[in-house]
């Protein structure tokens, strides 16, 4: 009787699975800006369309905001920043339970929309993205059940108590990729109201279509009115407006290097707090006594997960020179298994990228490979690329290997954003660290070895924000994440972003 | 401005001339060696002096473990000398306690400062005392000079914290002093167990009576000095003398909040006893019988160096010892080879000379009861591979108890394995398997320290995470930089010394709540 009943609830779980996948091919999603609790119109009443990536079909239409959007969200936001940042830590920690609890129901829903919109492997979306976006709402409402600041006190002829008050800021303008949509849009909103402030979110124009179905649940959930609200549209119209905007004191923005100068300059006269997660060209440093196994089978991840759309994706590989040609060997025969197609087949390891553009910037290096005298191990313009038909209009570039290049090479320099990844040898220790330190970029290093002293020696000596040694991608949200020189300014996790999304008022009592 | 004033035997006349000329005056007008030291002044010091015992209980006899001879007749403080530091300490300590952290910092750093410019006096004091070799004692009077300049960085530092409540109330919190600390030292390291407590403790506000070991009083009694040329204010730093009955007057007076005791597991018990009594906190630095681990995978080299550094300093009476070796059977024999001869070098000599490696056992009764435990494992079986015996020394003047650095192939049942000899004893064992050796190695009632050498990075963190010990080492053994926490697991011990934890054993916390709002009728 129980193996007949679970027959049918698969059965069942697969029909529903079924109406989804055809739901989300056959409805063009309008989606509305989300503004004091309600969905509205842009005020343009202009909308764009937002493509699938894997079939080139129109899967959304998306509000053009405009500055008065924005200035209308910050209205709102403002007025509600009164009472929310008056509220107990019990209180948000409870409605932000509530919506985490809503995301989960949904989860299924809300894995496939991802999918579609921004092309990854369904699978993907299921076992990374939503489940990182429920975590990110349980881990702030619990952290700030438990927060605590010094209080010092001063002895002898001054006598005086200190203490630190924390004060939300206000309303956080917050700015979010297409790579890993509602995960980073959540990473943000989440610290934010979390912390008592209000915020105006926009996420990618390529990627709205979960951060609206968010706003569904944070409309039925006991979220005030005007806490989040989001609006939709361009970078350079919505994103400007909000980085402009003088009764926006802190900005959030993940995404590229260019754009994050620009926000820099941009809110520079406003003097606000920024925290920026840019681009990345980050390293992995392959010794020759690593684990290999596991080190190919991480680094083949590292590289190509997500399509190599995340930024701290490994795109540089450098391997000791005694076990260089068979890592190459290994790896690329590894690397010809991931399966490329479309991103609901269950058996695709790798999806489209998000766009035409992202996806002719990405060949052009691929080009610029060849030009510099690199040699395609495989991928692009070596292997073939079989689509089934309805994805042949979509945006699929090979996992492509590179050798042969030198560290100046601009392959091994810029952020490439995809799935090219470079593999060059090293001799010694000391040139392991030199290769891997020559960029502009300091997000991330994988580093693979079996010895502790030399592990722990050159963690230390690379200039990353996180190091991974023998793993990738294994967080603890308690710990800063965050790059150096051009990959960012600031750092998140539980304190920091605290720090970020607080400001810190010391009241001195002299009795 | 006077320290230990000592008496060249041969030369009574000089010495009683030159009363405030510090003993490194005399020690640099001629070579240095063991036999020409004696005290004669009072060896309590109260409310900043040194005062005669008011109410002996017993007397001891003060020898010099290089040659046995007699440096003084010391008596054991009685009740009303114990009440007498006790009452100078508390009364010091209500100003003391309202003193601000920057003015506490500035007079501990002075002591640093003070105690660093007459290190080679104290340590020359300290090799009296205890019998190791000079350059050892140089390094020990470092570590307390580290924990007065650590702990004087702190004073200042000490936080509470802030809680915000609803509705605009709040709570905070104060770290407090907790008043007088009693604190009882062991005669193996005395200057620098009397740094790494009084340190922290004056740091934290609060009074210290201190209570060394009958068989190593003196070094506790200049560090009285340097504190009181630094400014301290008096009856802050008290040193009371005697042995196990003075020890109990001290833990059991009502007026101490807190004792920190260093000793053997025995005396431990009484004393935690003794504090439940009073309910008083309490922090016990125990014995040991630590493990090291040696992979075949290891560095041979650093490994060896290691492991002589964990068993024969201090001719062995070192409680984080890692008397227990557990070597791979693949490098096993290896090992044992480079061992050998190494600790075979290791000769007994005068230990005010420079070159010397090892000296003489705290005293006879010590030596006797290391021997005893040798005697013994070899009737269990165990294979002397080399030491183990009472060395006769051709200079005449040491007639101290000296053993030869030994090395004993025992098994994990004997008694050498399972009880802390206190001596230059080091077991070996060979092993095969990790799990085997974590087995091994943590079946002990003792957790103070354990140490693994391996190359490998997985297992040097996997193994560090699953040994029962308070302190870990990788690829190394026996380092205690005064910023990392030192303390056992088991009967090792309780609480902490060293690092910012140690602030939270020296003081107690007090929660206050401040209401925003009018109080409501609840009943």
């Amino acid at each position: 009787m129980i193996i007949i009943s679970r027959y049918f609830q698969q059965i069942s779980t697969v029909l529903k699975y079924i109406l989804i996948m055809d739901n989300v091919k056959a409805e063009v999603h309008v989606v509305q800006n989300f503004i004091n609790g309600t969905f509205v119109a842009p005020t343009s009443k202009e909308y764009m369309e937002s493509v699938n990536p894997s079939t080139g079909g129109v899967l959304a239409k998306i509000p053009s905001s405009t500055k008065d959007d924005v200035d209308q969200a910050v209205k709102f936001a403002r007025k509600a920043f009164t009472e929310w940042s008056e509220t107990s830590p019990q209180f948000r920690s409870k409605v932000m339970l509530q919506i985490a609890d809503m995301i989960e129901a949904n989860a299924e829903e809300l894995a496939q929309l991802e999918s579609a919109d921004q092309g990854k492997p369904v699978s993907l979306a299921r076992r990374v993205d939503i489940p990182r976006a429920i975590y990110n709402f349980r881990f702030f409402a619990t952290c700030i059940l438990h927060e605590v600041d010094n209080v010092t006190q001063l002895q002898g002829p001054s006598r005086a108590m200190n203490y630190v008050e924390r004060m939300p800021v206000g309303v956080a303008g917050l700015i979010s990729p297409w790579n890993l949509p509602l995960y980073l849009l959540t990473w943000k909103i989440c610290p934010a109201i979390a912390f008592g402030n209000t915020c105006v979110a926009k996420p990618s124009e390529m990627t709205s279509l979960t951060a609206w179905k968010l706003a569904q649940f944070l409309q039925q959930s006991e979220l005030p009115p005007g806490v989040v609200n989001l609006v939709f549209g361009f970078g350079a119209s919505a994103g400007e407006a909000i980085v402009a905007h003088p009764d926006i004191p802190l900005i959030s923005f993940t995404g590229s290097t260019a754009i994050g100068q620009h926000i820099s300059a941009v809110s520079a006269p406003f003097c606000k707090k920024l925290s920026l997660e840019l681009g990345g060209k980050n390293a992995a440093i392959i010794f020759d006594d690593a684990d290999i196994e596991n080190c190919l089978a991480t680094t083949v991840r590292s590289s190509f997960a997500n399509q190599g759309e995340v930024c701290l994706c490994t795109s540089r590989i450098f391997v000791q020179r005694n076990i260089y040609s068979s890592f190459v060997e290994r790896f690329v025969r590894m690397v010809r298994e991931i399966k490329v197609g479309d991103p609901k087949d269950p058996k695709t390891t790798m999806g489209a990228l998000i766009s035409q553009q992202h996806k002719d910037k990405v060949m052009s290096y691929i080009k610029l490979a060849r030009e510099d005298d690199g040699k395609i191990e495989c991928g692009e313009g070596v292997d073939k690329l079989n689509l089934p038909a309805h994805c042949q209009n979509g945006f699929f570039v090979l996992p492509t290997v590179v050798t042969g290049l030198t560290t100046e090479s601009r392959c091994l320099q810029d952020e490439i954003f995809g799935p090219v990844t470079c593999v060059v040898p090293f001799d010694n220790e000391a040139e392991g660290i030199a290769f891997a330190n020559d960029a502009r970029y300091g997000l991330c290093a994988t580093l693979w070895t079996q010895d502790v002293t030399r592990a722990h020696r050159v963690a230390r000596k690379l200039k990353v924000g996180t190091v991974w040694i023998n793993c990738w991608l294994v967080r603890d949200l308690h710990m800063p994440f965050g790059g150096m020189k051009m990959s960012g300014v600031g750092r998140e996790s539980a304190e920091d972003s605290r720090d970020f999304f607080t400001e810190k008022k010391t009241v001195c009592l002299k009795y | 401005m006077s320290s230990i004033r000592c008496l060249l035997k041969k030369n009574l006349k000089t010495c009683l001339n030159v009363n405030t000329r510090s003993v490194l005056d005399i020690f640099s007008s001629r070579a240095v060696s063991s036999g020409n030291f004696v005290v004669t002044e009072p060896l309590n010091f109260i409310n900043g002096h040194r005062v005669e015992c008011k109410d002996a209980c017993e007397q001891f006899q003060l020898e010099e473990p290089a040659t046995g001879d007699v440096i003084c007749n010391m008596d054991g403080s009685g009740q009303r000398d114990v009440d007498e530091a006790v009452r100078c300490a508390k009364e010091a300590q209500l100003s003391w306690r309202a003193t601000s952290g920057f003015e506490r910092s500035k007079i501990i750093l002075k002591a640093a400062n003070l105690l660093a410019k007459r290190k080679e006096e104290m340590a020359r004091i300290e090799v009296y005392d205890t019998g190791k070799p000079i350059w050892e004692a140089r390094a020990d009077v470092q570590t307390a000079i580290d924990s007065l300049e650590y702990f004087g960085g702190i004073a200042s530092a000490l936080c509470g914290q802030h809680i915000t409540l609803p509705s605009g109330s709040f709570g905070y919190t104060r770290r407090e002093p907790l008043g007088v600390i009693g604190a009882i030292g062991a005669w193996n390291f005395p200057i620098q167990m009397a740094g790494w407590k009084s340190a922290p403790a004056l740091a934290c506000g609060n009074a210290v009576v201190y209570k060394p070991s009958q068989f190593a009083p003196l070094s506790t009694l200049f560090l009285g000095e340097v504190f009181q040329e630094s400014g301290l204010p008096p009856g802050l730093y008290n040193v009371i003398q005697g042995g196990a009955y003075t020890g109990q007057l001290l833990t059991s007076h009502e007026d101490i909040a807190k004792v920190t005791f260093t000793g053997s597991v025995q005396t431990g018990a009484k004393v935690m006893k003794s504090c439940a009594d009073g309910i008083k906190y309490v922090t016990l630095e125990l014995g040991g019988k630590s493990p090291l681990i040696l992979f075949d995978d290891c560095d041979l080299e650093s490994a060896v160096n290691a492991t002589m550094g964990a068993n024969y300093l201090s001719q062995g009476q070192v409680c984080s010892n890692a008397t227990r070796v557990f070597i791979h059977e693949n490098i096993y024999n290896k090992m044992i080879t480079r061992l050998i001869p190494r600790v075979k070098s290791i000769v007994p000599g005068d230990p005010h000379h420079e070159d010397t490696q090892t000296g003489p056992m705290i005293n006879t009764a010590q030596a006797e009861k290391v021997l005893g435990f040798i005697e013994r494992a070899k009737k269990e079986g165990a294979e002397v591979l080399c030491g183990g015996e009472l060395v006769t020394m051709e200079n005449t003047a040491l007639k101290g108890s000296y053993i030869s650095p030994c090395i004993i192939r025992a098994s994990d049942e004997m008694e050498i394995s399972r009880e802390e000899v206190f001596g230059p004893v080091m077991n070996v064992y060979s092993f095969q398997t990790e799990e085997e050796v974590l087995m091994r190695g943590n079946n002990t009632d003792f957790g103070l320290a354990a140490g693994v050498f391996t190359r490998d990075l997985n297992r040097a963190h996997r193994i560090a995470a699953k040994l029962e010990a308070g302190n870990c080492f990788i690829n190394n053994f026996n380092v205690y930089p005064v910023e990392l926490p030192f303390g056992g697991y088991k009967k090792s011990g309780i609480g902490k010394e060293n690092g910012t934890q140690t602030i939270e054993y020296f003081t107690q916390l007090k929660s206050v709540y401040v209401e925003a709002n009018p109080v409501e009728k609840i009943i």
